[in-house]
């Protein structure tokens, strides 16, 4: 199910808070991790970000193509926004601490997407 | 008086950080760190052990008077200097306690301090050298402070950018490699993403960096850091992604 591998995942990388597995194309969150505590709106925020950093249909934010990731690292969060390589329209959002380790979730949470996206 | 009023500021502070108990005085290494470490050596009036963090490595020094009468103990390292008194009229000791610390500086990214109980050391009649003295005999520029956050991470990741363009309030005042195509994307596309991203997370603040994997195609990378009037767009091969974000946190955190 896709709540436990997005659960398996937050539960790997301390700063890891929420989770959320999107589709781009509605504009929609699916499911999130079951230990997220953000609101509704928050998370309808996230996604909204997400399409305005990677691009949806006939939007590019930066350069000439769509990214397939984006990061936001601030003083106080970390968001990380990626989209699934053979379904371009389902995309993870992750909401981390800024201290979270770095070098190891973005390949986890990559490979997270990729197992939910290809239905694994 | 000016002097002794930076140093009541200082004393004074409320901005400062601690980790563990260790109070962090230089959030670089190299001359930041060794100009941070005599500095702490300026204000210290009573007799003391200033144990300094220098990267992995520990410095347990012996301070009085406003002066370095030694190094006790270097985690790691040994070294003739090492308790030893310091004294102008050994000056091969003191260029060998100057080059210790300033290597370990030299590869830490964090130095911090503290402060504890005297230990033996030396002789009674041991003054020590003052900091402003060090200062000058190891070429250390007390007042050196760490760079801007945006001017940190171009200076420690310049040689990974395949180009970048440095912005000062409206103005690009630098441009490294292939500054065109990303001076099309600054002016065309990032004010833009900027006002929008504004506009649904209302609660952002303080310095950011937006990094962008395969916006010029597989395996490119850009990068938009900014921190108060500095930004910088940067373009980089996308394998440097994460070393980079963890770079810019370790910066801004």
């Amino acid at each position: 199910m896709v709540v436990d591998a997005l659960d398996a995942l937050q539960s790997s990388f301390a700063g890891c808070e929420t989770l959320a597995f999107a589709d781009l194309s509605t504009q929609m969150i699916l499911v999130t991790n079951s230990a997220t505590t953000s609101p509704r709106e928050a998370l309808d925020a996230l996604c909204k970000e997400a399409a305005l950093t990677l691009g949806t249909k006939g939007t590019i934010a930066i350069g000439s193509d769509q990214s397939t990731a984006a990061i936001i690292a601030g003083e106080d969060q970390l968001r990380v926004f990626m989209r699934a390589s053979e379904e371009p329209a389902d995309v993870l959002c992750c909401v981390c601490q800024p201290d979270v380790d770095v070098a190891g979730f973005i390949p986890a949470a990559r490979a997270c997407l990729e197992q939910i996206s290809g239905g694994a | 008086m000016s002097a002794l009023t930076d140093k009541l500021a200082a004393l004074s502070s409320e901005d400062e950080v601690f980790v563990s108990g260790a109070r962090v005085i230089a959030q670089d290494g190299g001359s930041v760190g060794l100009a941070a470490i005599l500095r702490e050596i300026d204000v210290t009036v009573l007799e003391r052990t200033l144990v300094f963090t220098i990267g992995d490595a520990t410095a347990s020094l012996i301070v009085a008077g406003r002066r370095l009468k030694g190094i006790l103990a270097l985690s790691g390292q040994e070294d003739p200097s090492i308790g030893q008194a310091l004294s102008r009229d050994e000056p091969e000791t003191l260029e060998a306690a100057g080059s210790l610390l300033s290597a370990l500086c030299d590869k830490a990214t964090r130095v911090m301090v503290r402060s504890e109980p005297i230990q033996p050391f030396g002789k009674g009649g041991d003054a020590g050298i003052s900091a402003s003295s060090l200062a000058e005999f190891w070429s250390v520029d007390l007042n050196a402070r760490p760079l801007p956050p945006v001017a940190r991470f171009v200076a420690a990741h310049g040689s990974k950018l395949s180009g970048y363009l440095l912005i000062e309030g409206n103005d690009v005042t630098e441009t490294v490699g292939d500054a065109d195509a990303l001076r099309l994307i600054w002016d065309e596309q990032v004010l833009a993403l900027r006002k929008n991203q504004k506009a649904i997370v209302k609660t952002q603040s303080g310095a950011q960096m937006l990094c962008f994997d395969g916006p010029m195609g597989e395996g490119t990378a850009i990068a938009i850091a900014m921190a108060g009037d500095d930004a910088c767009i940067c373009a980089f091969s996308s394998d440097q992604i994460t070393a980079l974000t963890a770079s810019w946190q370790a910066i801004v955190s």
